[in-house]
């Protein structure tokens, strides 16, 4: 399914993508920071002062990390979320054009181009292709009071 | 002394590299993040009827932003200040190895390198308030006060207070807080070589609760001991970062809500004095005036609004150490600086005794400066018995005295 939506499942999963990765990257990042604290290279005090320094910083890192997994997984979750309402709403559109169709094709037997005429405009009032409009459209429908 | 350093400078070097390339990784996410939160619009799936994306967008952006506690920025900032702080500890060691200093002169040598590049974050401040774009000092000061105030952690420690037993202190004189004169009586007797870098907290009233902190000034002026009134203590003091302004904020915050200060503080103990009242209010604590005696004056001014009276001997070297800091303390109207002399020949360092140097005398007399702060800082004053707590403020927790 090709939709030009500001929001899609392929874009929240170059999200989801890229909050893993960099969520591996703080994970490292906390790691190397912890032992860089932890090699030598200097006096007793500032290596002390150094270390602990250090362990706070990895440490928050790794909340870091643990955060933009935590997001990355819920990013996930809302793909999954958006790839199946997209899917009820493709299934919306699907059947609201096939009766718009069926009811212009005999509408258009019957008083020519009028009715043509009608059914462009119609159309031209429908949502486009994956909107959450078609939800709105088929409750209208339903109703009775959208055409 | 023999005590030579032992460093490898160039495995400060790498360390410093490796801290500036994770920095700058992070650095590197941070637009890349916010980047695709934005192509993922977050912010449309509630059309969707998907109304738990915008915690996730909140929280992304919140991770991006600079300034916000735990964010990315922050983090890059973390390391950054690190990577520096390495660099400059590992100038301060060359140093201190060039002129051939012993490892016990190494916080000295420490505390002068972080004086100067407070210096020269102080001018390039100074410079960018003339670009005349408000948003500019900030960007330069707030990072630049951070890196400072982790430089001074390491090169004094935290800070930490000790109660001590007051049995073992000397004996205070009789009605300690009957007036500015026996205020500055409490510093000066605290200042005892048997308990060095020991502050006295004297309770004077209820409701609101009322407090006199009384600081003394520079004891060690070697740094060989973990007393924060010391030489890298003062040094570091100039510049508004120290071990003996940490551990004072904190027992000042720490005090019951509502409860109001006087601070009173000579040489090192009254530039602390000044640094804790660069805000009227530390915690729930009020800062109701602020008396120093021969200190130099910081950069950062006592804040507006907040009784404040300094007592300066024009022949008391101490107090011009401010250059140093670039203080400029302005002599306004009911608060400021009360400059006098004291015969003999000057200038001389027996004039920054708190007796020797007419201090005390001063503080007692009918200047019209010095009875206005009086009359303002009159409600901490009592000629009965006060409840008083010592607190021997060290660095790192080496135990004092010695």
């Amino acid at each position: 399914m090709d939709l030009p939506l500001l929001v899609s499942p392929d874009k929240l999963r170059r999200l989801e993508e890229e909050l893993a990765a960099s969520a591996d990257q703080l994970g490292r990042i906390a790691e190397q920071t912890a032992s860089l604290g932890a090699a030598q290279g200097w006096e007793g005090a500032a290596h002390r002062a150094f270390f602990a320094a250090t362990e706070g910083v990895a440490a928050r890192c790794r909340e870091l990390s643990a955060r933009l997994s935590a997001d990355a997984a819920r990013v996930g979750r809302l793909e999954e979320q958006l790839a199946a309402e997209l899917a009820v709403l493709h299934r919306l559109e699907q059947d609201v054009l096939g009766a718009l169709h069926r009811l212009a094709g005999r509408a258009i037997d019957e008083v020519g181009g009028e009715a043509r005429s009608l059914l462009d405009q119609v159309r031209a009032r429908l949502p486009g292709p994956g909107s959450p409009g078609w939800r709105d459209v088929a409750s209208s429908l339903l109703n009775g009071g959208w055409l | 002394m023999t005590d030579r350093l032992s460093v490898d400078y160039t495995s400060l070097e790498w360390k410093a590299s490796v801290l500036e390339r994770m920095a700058g990784g992070i650095a590197a996410a941070i637009p890349r993040i916010a980047a695709a939160t934005i192509r993922a619009g977050l912010h449309e799936l509630p059309a969707y009827g998907i109304f738990s994306s915008l915690p996730v967008a909140a929280d992304l952006f919140a991770i991006c932003l600079p300034g916000t506690p735990g964010s990315l920025p922050d983090a890059v900032a973390e390391l950054l200040s690190l990577a520096a702080a390495v660099r400059a500890a590992e100038v301060t060691y060359r140093a201190a190895d060039t002129v051939g200093w012993a490892r016990s002169e190494l916080p000295t040598a420490e505390a002068l390198v972080m004086l100067l590049a407070w210096n020269r974050l102080h001018r390039v401040v100074a410079l960018t308030r003339l670009s005349g774009v408000p948003l500019l000092p900030g960007l330069i000061e707030a990072p630049g006060e951070a890196l400072l105030e982790q430089t001074d952690r390491w090169v004094e420690g935290d800070g930490r207070a000790t109660t001590v037993d007051p049995r073992t202190m000397p004996r205070l004189e009789a009605g300690p807080a009957a007036g500015l004169p026996s205020l500055l009586g409490v510093v000066s007797t605290i200042s005892d070589a048997n308990h060095p870098s020991t502050a006295a907290l004297l309770r004077v009233g209820d409701d609101p609760p009322r407090y006199v902190l009384c600081l003394p000034g520079l004891q060690d002026s070697t740094g060989s001991d973990a007393g924060s009134a010391d030489l890298p203590g003062a040094l570091a003091t100039l510049t508004g970062h120290s071990a003996y302004i940490r551990t004072m904020r904190r027992l000042l915050a720490g005090l019951p809500p509502g409860s109001q200060v006087l601070l009173v503080g000579h040489s090192q103990g009254g530039m602390v004095a000044e640094a804790l009242a660069e805000s009227p209010t530390v915690g729930r604590t009020a800062i109701v005036g602020v008396l120093t005696a021969g200190a130099p004056a910081l950069a950062t001014p006592v804040a507006a609004g907040v009784p404040y009276l300094a007592l300066r001997n024009t022949g008391d070297p101490v107090p011009k150490l401010g250059v140093l800091a670039g203080g400029n303390v302005a002599d306004g109207q009911g608060r400021g600086v009360v400059e006098f002399s004291t015969p003999g020949r000057w200038p001389s360092g027996t004039k920054h005794g708190l007796g020797s140097g007419g201090y005390l005398t001063k503080a007692g007399s009918r200047d019209p400066r010095v009875t206005r702060f009086r009359d303002q800082v009159s409600g901490f004053f009592t000629t009965g018995p006060v409840d008083v707590r010592f607190v021997q403020v060290t660095d790192s927790g080496r135990p004092l005295p010695r």
